[in-house]
């Protein structure tokens, strides 16, 4: 990690709250009070399954929410501002130069009709519009080999249909590194790549947080993802935080029922089990959540009070924080 | 139920899919794209045949051709010893009775305007003739099996979650007992706790009934997970086949030792610089006279540039096709098999 400088962290998200309206209807809070740092040179892993506002988090960050979306409560500093507070024209600046984002699905994200070439020049222009042509060319001819990407002059011209999801994918990281940025948001970059490809993806991200000292939020379902590149790792449920620790305390020491059930729900290629341990149920409706925890439906180990006190978030050691008032430390926890 | 080693239940041989492409300003010069290449295998009752490749390998394609989907360019799929593409439409009916499917995504393949008893006994409808009462009851029987119940009878598919989805489109493949159901990444786009649900209710409806599975996936742990067998296919062609364990602890072909090494860790512990496999799969239009995996093997040489290795039982049941294959076992440490 290079903090060295300063404490004032990259990104600082407190308290955030994020509601969806639809007309006649009740909002719905999908991120309910989430607080984060992320500092520079560190890659910050959101895991979650669908529904648990990972995503919107992010959205809310990068201030990308759909129309119905907006930030009620809390506040987004970055380098120590308040960005939350900037005009709409302030915070487009900063996209692109200080903060980009990387989806998904990298074929919904790149223009079907622009050559790759043009469209890392687009990115390019937009931070450095003093340049030539013949620079700029240039420049984006570097970005795709930055991103190793094979034969970097000849896929600058193609078209995005005529590359693979990786390639694609390797672009989609190009015209996000266009602008320099310090802090990389990645939403399921991996997802919907093959095997090989995803590994090839989550090396080259680490490669660039660890040259560029690029901060990374990684958002992902997937906790064998989680333990090959982050640092720290946040798990959230029904659009909270209910544990955030180090990579390896959460692996080694998991304290919230929700954690230890994903980890027991999912295949490894190591484990020796004839069956898996699903968690049952399914995650709760956001605009009819339940009293008390949320998780509570589903939790093995829940008792009477956990139906109706609301748990805090609280720190069991330093780094480690969990939402559970029957976390496994305290060592009370049987299952039902 | 115990798979019997003779019992033999689908033979696939020689199977291959070429679709015509038209070249590109050339009318009359005509391409092919050789999705599935000159496959054999053979899925014994009541076991899981898992089958392992990346996009493009022409996984799904040898899904749809068992299914009498897609017609095949040549090669059989013999099922309970007979050919599924030489039969009369009354023998054809029967077979499609006792081979089913299930998709990826249950959403696209649950029709929204039908309600789930609608649904699960659709296939009874048309196969069977029973009375009003005897499909009621039986529509209970079978959402039940599934981990439904009578409240979701009526309801629609925008009305349940994704899981539940799957698990309506599991109890519509079981409803005319097949012995046969293919999978085709049927649990890849659930969510983890989910996923596990399934995974478990699979292997419980095959204790149950004996049911045999092809299980095709791109996820390696839900595939070890689930399978007695594991196929592994690359650009069209299966390039090693072997019993669980024994792919996993000993794999053969460099390009399964690729795979093996490309799935994240499990544990930040394990995290370990790996020797990743550079580059992306052939194009499946170019004519190869080799190894379809040359061009990123590690282990390749000037024969296999000219030479394709053949498909062979090198050990008891573990066959694979290479001049070079790997010679150190895997990892053990990390990945042991359910024995070790």
């Amino acid at each position: 990690m290079t903090n060295n400088e300063q404490h004032t962290p990259l990104l600082s998200v407190d308290h955030l709250v994020t509601e969806f309206s639809a007309k006649g209807n009740k909002s719905i809070t999908v991120v309910d009070d989430v607080s984060f740092t992320v500092n520079p040179g560190e890659i910050v892993a959101i895991v979650g399954e669908s529904g648990s506002g990972k995503s919107i988090t992010s959205q809310s960050i990068m201030g990308l929410l759909k129309s119905g979306g907006s930030i009620t409560n809390g506040s987004i500093h970055y380098q120590g501002s308040n960005i939350l507070t900037l005009s709409k024209k302030e915070r487009r600046q900063l996209r692109g130069k200080e903060m980009s984002m990387i989806f998904q699905e990298p074929m919904s994200s790149l223009n079907p009709m622009l050559r790759i070439k043009s469209q890392i020049a687009e990115a390019l222009r937009i931070n450095q519009p003093s340049k030539s042509k013949r620079e700029t060319m240039d420049n984006a001819i570097d970005l795709l080999k930055q991103v190793e990407i094979p034969d970097a002059e000849a896929v600058a011209n193609r078209f995005p249909h005529q590359l693979s999801g990786g390639m694609r994918q390797r672009v989609m990281i190009a015209i996000a590194l266009a602008g320099d940025p310090k802090l990389l948001i990645a939403d399921e970059p991996t997802t919907a790549l093959d095997v090989t490809t995803q590994a090839q993806i989550l090396a080259l991200i680490k490669d660039l947080n660890k040259r560029n000292g690029t901060g990374v939020i990684f958002i992902t379902h997937d906790l064998s993802v989680v333990a090959d590149i982050a640092d720290r790792v946040l798990v959230m449920y029904a659009g909270k935080i209910v544990e955030s620790a180090t990579v390896y305390d959460l692996f080694e020491h998991p304290q919230h029922p929700y954690t230890i059930g994903l980890m027991k729900a999912m295949p490894t290629l190591d484990s020796q089990v004839e069956e898996l341990e699903p968690i049952s149920g399914n995650a709760p409706n956001l605009a009819n959540k339940p009293e008390g925890c949320a998780f509570y439906p589903r939790c093995p180990f829940a008792t009477e009070a956990c139906l109706t006190a609301v748990p805090e978030l609280r720190t069991l050691e330093k780094g480690h924080d969990v939402r559970c008032i029957h976390p496994v430390k305290e060592g009370v926890l049987h299952e039902k | 139920m115990k798979s019997d080693p003779k019992n033999v239940l689908l033979k696939v041989a020689g199977l291959k899919k070429h679709f015509p492409v038209q070249k590109k300003g050339n009318k009359k010069e005509q391409q092919v794209v050789k999705a599935v290449d000159g496959v054999s295998f053979h899925v014994r009752a009541g076991e899981t045949l898992g089958i392992v490749g990346e996009s493009g390998s022409g996984k799904s394609t040898v899904a749809k051709l068992i299914m009498q989907l897609l017609q095949p360019t040549e090669g059989e799929v013999v099922f309970q010893d007979k050919d599924i593409f030489n039969q009369t439409k009354k023998q054809r009916k029967q077979t499609q009775k006792r081979i089913q499917m299930v998709f990826q995504d249950p959403y696209a393949s649950l029709n929204p305007r039908m309600t789930a008893k609608q649904i699960v006994t659709e296939p009874l409808r048309i196969h069977e003739k029973m009375s009003k009462e005897d499909l009621d009851k039986r529509a209970l029987e079978l959402l039940e099996e599934v981990g439904l119940g009578k409240h979701h009878l009526n309801r629609y598919p925008h009305q349940f979650s994704g899981g539940q989805r799957q698990r309506l489109s599991i109890a519509r493949a079981i409803a005319l007992k097949p012995n046969l159901i293919v999978c085709d990444e049927a649990v890849s786009a659930l969510d983890v706790s989910i996923q596990a649900q399934i995974l478990n209710l699979l292997k419980q409806l095959q204790k149950n009934y004996g049911i045999a599975f092809i299980f095709i996936a791109h996820g390696l742990p839900a595939v070890k997970h689930i399978s007695d067998r594991i196929a592994i296919m690359y650009a069209g062609q299966i390039v090693e086949i072997a019993d669980r364990d024994v792919l996993f602890t000993n794999p053969k072909h460099p390009y399964t030792k690729a795979l093996l090494d490309a799935v994240p860790p499990s544990n930040p512990r394990h995290r370990k610089e790996k020797t990743l496999v550079k580059g992306e799969p052939p194009s499946l239009m170019s004519p190869t006279r080799g190894c379809p995996f040359v061009s990123r093997c590690p282990n390749a040489t000037e024969g296999c540039h000219t030479n394709a290795p053949e498909l062979l039982e090198h050990e008891v049941n573990h066959h694979y096709a290479c001049h070079h294959p790997v010679q150190a076992p895997n990892n053990l440490e990390n990945i042991g098999g359910r024995n070790s």
